[in-house]
């Protein structure tokens, strides 16, 4: 892959997207996905599904609802949260949810600061707005898990 | 396949004639569909598709407006992706070809098409291995 773009440009998937709310900090890469990527992977995708193509740490087929996913990163020590406040001691991630479809998952690295990867494109470091309201929906389902000390 | 479209409410309507665009380039009336087959076709190249040119039309559409998805069942519903399946064994040595230049989600195509499935369980997910099972599984039955 190896190819790297300086900004996403604003498109119906990304409506809310601008050079000021959004930096491009990989290059493109099929390996993993968003949801590997909330997870700590970048060598295999994660998705919850009944087709064999993804890694899912549950072994039954499961939906892509904000259920599955929330039971999937409770085995990685996540427990649902109420908000995105920063606290310097919680990991936290967010699930962008489509009319009860998960459609993307993002990591907190500070106060409105998140990091995503884009489906088979970068991993961009952004505010939670800049990938709203687009094809990956609205920011919903919050989780955290103590860091490691 | 033809590529084409009709434009409704053409500059001077008392013709009352829709114009048919193919591929932005020709134009025709449309009291002449036989005219615009044949113009369609030569606007692909004058003559049948080769599968390997079919499927990199598929392909280049399927990943311009997927390229953002994570939902593997969403790439997969995508229509060109049902197009894919839908040339059936004949798009065999295309993804295997395909995957030959970069892994890419076909593995759900080619399991359709060849009610095969080299990858093992615990591969799920890795696209470099799957990838890798795939080509090799293709290379014993020479498709490539």
């Amino acid at each position: 892959m190896g190819r790297r773009r300086k900004q996403i440009k604003k498109c119906a998937d990304f409506p809310k997207i601008n050079k000021k709310n959004h930096t491009v900090t990989s290059d493109q890469d099929r390996a993993y996905n968003c949801i590997a990527f909330a997870a700590g992977e970048t060598h295999r995708k994660w998705w919850p599904a009944s087709h064999p193509d993804a890694y899912w740490p549950i072994a039954l087929p499961q939906p892509d609802t904000p259920d599955a996913f929330i039971k999937a990163f409770q085995t990685l020590g996540y427990a649902v949260c109420a908000d995105d406040s920063y606290d310097p001691a919680l990991q936290k991630i967010v699930f962008y949810v489509v009319f009860g479809h998960v459609k993307h998952a993002a990591i907190q690295l500070g106060p409105n600061k998140w990091a995503s990867k884009l489906g088979d494109c970068e991993d961009i470091q952004h505010k939670k707005i800049a990938i709203s309201e687009g094809s990956y929906g609205v920011p919903t389902v919050y989780m955290a898990r103590r860091k490691a000390s | 396949m033809l590529n084409a479209r009709y434009v409704e409410s053409p500059p001077d309507e008392s013709t009352r004639n829709r114009i048919v665009q193919v591929r932005g380039h020709r134009a025709v009336s449309r009291t002449a569909p036989l005219l615009l087959t044949i113009r369609a076709s030569f606007a692909d190249g004058g003559g049948e598709e080769t599968p390997d040119a079919e499927f990199r039309r598929y392909e280049r559409k399927w990943k311009r407006e997927t390229c953002y998805m994570s939902s593997l069942s969403d790439k997969y519903l995508h229509p060109s992706y049902a197009d894919i399946i839908g040339m059936g064994q004949k798009a065999i040595g295309p993804i295997l070809r395909s995957l030959q230049r970069e892994p890419n989600d076909w593995f759900y195509a080619l399991r359709h098409i060849t009610k095969a499935n080299p990858v093992l369980p615990q591969d799920a997910g890795d696209m470099r291995v799957m990838t890798q099972r795939w080509l090799k599984w293709g290379a014993q039955r020479g498709y490539i």
